[in-house]
């Protein structure tokens, strides 16, 4: 299995949502972002585009952060899925430099959403329900948990609800499908072919899990 | 009940109904309301874990909202209500002093004392005259959108129809409304995606923006954009809709006017393809006019008459044996030359010449005459298609647009002749074309036949909507006053407009003769100092208020500076509210989605003493003894007997929801109307349990043009009957207006901002204020995940300025400019160069907060409406619309910080 995604640009308007989500599925601490919206204008006016770019960490097949890892802490599951086993990193950085995506993000310090206000509930609750580790650094996960969980009760990625990452089906746009790539019959594995989905920057030579359809 | 008094057994029993919202205490569950962070209420599921809402999204298998999918804004609610700034208890203000940025020092009390000492003041000018009330609503972080039906029944029955935009009202859908009113019987309009091929959009960002429907509009118009749906957006701005459009064309804010009227012309006069059934059999285009550019009139019955070609005679609209009604030609009635309106509109359009527009627009003649022939062409006019087995005329084009046609001077003849153009194509509530959204015909659900609404004929034959809110649109109201703090009385066709809130108007006051002042105003929500229409001009009129109290979730501008009592309200994942559901506004599932009727419901019991909307008003109706109209006007509206206003307080014979004489709260309430409804088994504890209910759409609901006999306006006869009465009035006391804009025929006229400084002026930039997406009102700049994606995006916080445009003026990216008016109002802020903005074009988002309640919000963006200058010469004469763009000189103060 190789878990990925697509992302049709012709589809996305930029809306945030898989980037709030995202957020608030894995309760992350302020200024944190696992997603990220790249925003760009091209051409000259009148006839300039505006160009918008989801990113998120691509689940890279040959991912650099995995070899540059002294630790062991980054690697690649069988899944496809890229992690960082927090407990395992010591938070040398090195990963977030050798990224050619800049996916990664080194969790500092955690302040509050309403600074001198205390945490809400909602960042108490963190502690129970999706704690970080500081010091380490964090990224993406494609809902691991989610996602495992969907597998270990027969549901398909990319078909079933419970087993798509938040992002995904929080899209309002419907711009995103998820699933499994090494399955040619799958949706995503179908939406990428029909609609000739290209990598970003492939040239990187990490092989990229993320897909876009460029409009 | 004794003042001092609490009254704790009321808000106990409150508390035992939501028990049912509960859920047993199990510490993990996913519960069912509707988001309330736009007016798009999408079906909504939150998870909550011991005792806090943690995650929302909408309904995967529900048509509202993004079946599954949210918008950021939504997403984030759940922030909103964990916010540590929410007000938990009713408080009152200390300091006596009142004005922008007074702290108020605010004193707890009980809800007891907040409500009787409201009560006093209402009961006092209730014996006096109930119009020293002025009130108003507009929704804050999770107040519930369409609780003002809740807002506006308590305050209509006390008797004030002194109703003053609480916040958005003034930049928002004046003309819009009162138009989709009279030709769709709707509040709002979208185009009918799942079949629509050719949308041109004009001011307006629904589907990218804007969030009247966000985040149904955003699933429907990427399924049709993926599917090949060509979208040309006429825009000063083009990062918005301009972005994910087939085509932007930069368009001179304004002046959309004089290209939909030269495209009309094109269309009747040069192509010479337009949908001529629809204009003899639903439009008033055959109504026969006399020299007096009047309707010639039936002299029995005073019906307007039209020209019968097949018989050679005139007749009444309604005559059955009316067989082919003629559009052209000079005919004879009663001895009098009359035309069909027809007639005249072509004449009239003839004078709107492309080049002209080309001219005025700054959009070139080869491209509007293209646009034209690509809409004739794209209509398919004369075509049809069946839809489950029902044939309807199939018209896969349309033009649409919102706040930047109609927030004008010139705005009811801008947003007019948008409509002009589809009245033209024939594509109005028909298969592919334009649908009004919302409460416009529905048959029910189909085991019981309820909730059913529907538009009709009344007055000449006209379409009248079947529900609205505020004051009705057709038949027109009678001319009185002026007397109402807002002079709505002698604006027949303006369901709001600016005022008070506006720098003339204890001048014009003065004039009427002062007849009471307002004494009390009540707030719903509303964050009027920083969204009214100038903060300066509503601080000075907020400031004379003896007594103001407001209804929030959280404190703003308004309440800090000028709010003498303010009771807590629950967010929306704690409310109760079945108005979220039913009524007049744009959150249905349009075309051929499946009615989707969602109920906002607690998802936790409400904290501290925070109390639901209805709550609220069913207390304070009885401690001022308005609870028998009060409870009448919520029988009419949600039995659907009289969803509207004016209900003249007819009492019903048969009570189905709530008697007169009953004390019921909020919770027996809502569970009546949910089995009046649905049926006794489908009570608030189905609805707890499942979320919603659906069913099917027929096409006879949301394509009934051809099912419902009624006309819409091509000629606004009206215009002309009104305006002496309304002149007279208006420059009695001291209203000077541009009256040649009540006129039956759509024409030119040129947006003010124009017109207040010369051509060659210094303030040579036009100042406007788009939707952002990431933001509802200003309301959400206290969120601080949207906070977070504000500073990540490029637009939102920024001054946004064309990059050559900039470059003339020795201004680069990041430097700290101000933008300012002809008579010195600033702003300052950073500015970002953009290539898909008009040359002469500035955008800011309106933001910009300073109280100390919403600590995220102080001091991010800028508040853009101090630009704005708020006066009778700066509002549309016809429907109130507030002048929403200023002329500007941008200069560089700092370098990037």
């Amino acid at each position: 299995m190789r878990l990925g995604m697509v992302i049709d640009l012709k589809k996305c308007v930029g809306c945030y949502a898989c980037v709030v989500k995202c957020k608030q599925e894995h309760f992350l601490p302020t200024g944190m972002n696992w997603r990220r919206i790249l925003i760009s204008e091209t051409g000259e006016y009148p006839n300039a585009q505006k160009h918008v770019y989801p990113v998120l960490c691509n689940h890279c097949a040959d991912p650099v952060c995995v070899s540059v890892c002294p630790t062991g802490a980054t690697k690649r599951l069988e899944t496809g899925i890229v992690v960082v086993e927090e407990d395992k990193c010591v938070g040398c950085r090195y990963c977030v430099v050798a990224c050619p995506y800049q996916a990664r993000s080194y969790h500092r310090e955690e302040y509050p959403y309403f600074p001198h206000q205390g945490p809400t509930a909602f960042e108490i609750l963190r502690e129970k329900l999706y704690p970080h580790q500081r010091k380490v650094v964090l990224k993406c996960n494609f809902c691991i948990e989610r996602i495992e969980k969907a597998l270990g009760q027969g549901l398909k990625p990319g078909e079933n609800y419970e087993a798509n990452t938040a992002c995904v089906n929080i899209c309002p746009t419907k711009a995103m499908v998820f699933g499994d790539l090494d399955d040619p019959d799958s949706e995503v594995s179908k939406y990428i072919r029909e609609k000739r989905a290209q990598q970003l920057h492939p040239e990187y030579g990490t092989d990229p899990s993320v897909y876009y359809v460029i409009s | 009940m004794l003042k001092g008094e609490i009254d704790y057994e009321r808000l106990r029993r409150e508390r035992r109904e939501y028990a049912i919202f509960d859920r047993e205490g199990k510490s993990d569950y996913w519960a069912y309301t509707y988001c309330g962070g736009c007016y798009g209420h999408c079906g909504a599921r939150v998870r909550v874990v011991d005792g806090w809402p943690v995650a929302i999204e909408s309904v995967p298998e529900s048509d509202l909202g993004g079946r599954g999918g949210m918008c950021a804004k939504g997403v984030s609610t759940i922030m909103d209500y964990h916010d540590p700034n929410r007000i938990n208890y009713p408080v009152r203000r200390r300091n006596p002093k009142k004005g922008i940025g007074e702290d108020p020092n605010w004193e707890r009390i009980s809800w007891d004392e907040a409500l009787e000492t409201i009560a006093e003041k209402l009961i006092a000018i209730k014996k006096s005259d109930p119009r020293k009330l002025l009130w108003g609503f507009t929704p804050g972080p999770g107040t519930a959108f369409k609780a003002t039906i809740f807002v506006g029944g308590f305050f209509v029955t006390f008797g004030s129809l002194n109703r003053a935009a609480g916040g958005v009202g003034t930049s928002c859908g004046a003309v819009a409304h009162h138009i989709g009113a009279l030709i769709h019987g709707a509040w709002d309009v979208l185009p009918d995606y799942q079949y629509c091929n050719y949308v041109l959009r004009c001011g307006g960002n629904e589907g990218t923006a804007g969030g009247r429907m966000l985040a149904t509009a955003l699933r429907l118009s990427a399924q049709a954009r993926d599917r090949g749906m060509k979208t040309v957006v006429l825009d000063p701005v083009g990062y918005l809709a301009g972005s994910k459009a087939t085509e932007w064309i930069p368009i001179l804010p304004g002046t959309d006017i004089a290209v939909f009227l030269s495209m009309a012309n094109l269309i009747v006069n040069e192509i010479g393809i337009y949908d001529r059934e629809y204009l003899k059999k639903k439009t008033n285009a055959p109504y026969l006019v006399g020299p007096d550019q009047l309707f010639v009139r039936d002299k029995e019955t005073g019906k307007p008459l039209i020209w019968d070609e097949r018989d050679g005679k005139a007749k009444t609209y309604d005559d059955p044996t009316l067989q082919e009604p003629a559009l052209e030609g000079q005919y004879h009635v009663y001895d009098v030359k009359v035309s069909p309106a027809f007639q005249l509109l072509k004449e009239h359009l003839k004078q709107y010449e492309p080049a002209w527009a080309a001219a005025i627009s700054t959009v070139p003649e080869k491209t509007i005459r293209r646009l034209a022939s690509e809409l004739v062409r794209e209509a398919r006019i004369g075509s049809t298609i069946e839809i489950n087995g029902v044939k309807v005329p199939y018209r896969p084009a349309c033009v649409v647009g919102y706040k930047g046609l109609n927030t004008h001077t010139n705005g009811f003849h801008q947003y007019g002749a948008a409509t002009l153009l589809n009245t033209l194509l024939g594509n109005q509530d028909v298969c592919g074309g334009i649908l009004g959204s919302g409460t416009v015909r529905g048959f029910g659900h189909p085991e019981t036949g309820r909730p059913r609404f529907q538009p009709y004929a009344s007055e000449d034959g006209m379409l009248t909507p079947g529900v609205w809110f505020t004051k009705a649109p057709w038949p027109p109201p009678k001319i009185t006053g002026p007397g109402l703090l807002n002079f709505q009385d002698i604006f027949p066709h303006a369901g709001r407009n600016p005022y008070p809130y506006c720098d003339d108007w204890e001048e014009i006051w003065t004039k009427v003769g002062r007849p009471y002042e307002p004494e009390v105003l009540g707030l719903y929500g509303a964050n009027t100092v920083m969204n009214g229409g100038n903060p300066r001009s509503a601080e000075a009129f907020l400031k004379k208020v003896p007594f103001i109290f407001s209804i929030n979730t959280i404190h703003n501008e308004t309440t800090e500076g000028f709010a003498d009592i303010v009771l807590p309200e629950c967010h929306f994942l704690e409310n109760l509210d079945i108005s979220s559901s039913q009524g007049y506004f744009f959150n249905y599932p349009i075309g051929m989605d499946k009615w989707s009727f969602h109920v906002g419901m607690p998802v936790v019991v409400p904290k501290y003493e925070r109390r639901c909307t209805l709550d609220i008003f069913f207390d304070l109706a009885d401690r001022v003894s308005t609870r028998e109209d009060y409870n009448i006007f919520l029988e009419n509206w949600f039995s659907t007997k009289t969803m509207k206003w004016e209900q003249n307080q007819a009492k019903p014979t048969q009570y189905e929801i709530i008697k007169p004489d009953e004390r019921i709260s909020n919770f027996e309430f809502t569970d009546r109307v949910l089995k009046f409804y649905f049926g006794k088994e489908r009570g608030l504890e189905w609805f707890r349990d499942h979320g919603y209910i659906t069913w099917e759409k027929k096409p006879e609901e949301c394509y009934w043009r051809y099912f419902v006999d009624a006309r819409i306006p091509v000629y606004y006869e009206i215009n002309l009957r009104d305006k002496e009465e309304v002149r007279k009035r208006a420059e009695k006391i001291g209203m000077h207006m541009e009256w040649e804009q009540y006129t039956p025929l759509l024409s030119y006229f040129q947006a003010v901002m124009y017109k207040d400084v010369p051509p060659d002026s210094e303030y040579d930039l036009v100042a406007v204020s788009p939707r952002d997406v990431l933001h509802t009102h200003r309301f959400s700049a206290e969120n601080p995940w949207l906070n977070e994606m504000s500073e990540n995006n490029p637009y939102t916080y920024n001054i946004v300025m064309n990059a050559e445009t900039a470059k003339d003026k020795g201004i680069d990216e990041g430097d700290i400019v101000s933008l300012e008016n002809f008579r010195g109002d600033k702003i300052v802020g950073p500015c970002k160069l953009s290539k898909l903005i008009h040359r002469r074009v500035v955008a800011v988002v309106g933001l910009g907060g300073w109280a100390k309640g919403r600590p995220i919000a102080r001091g991010k963006g800028m508040n853009f409406n101090e630009l704005l200058p708020a006066d009778c010469r700066h509002m549309d004469p016809i429907c109130g619309a507030f002048e929403i763009n200023v002329m500007v000189k941008a200069t560089k103060v700092g370098g990037r910080p």
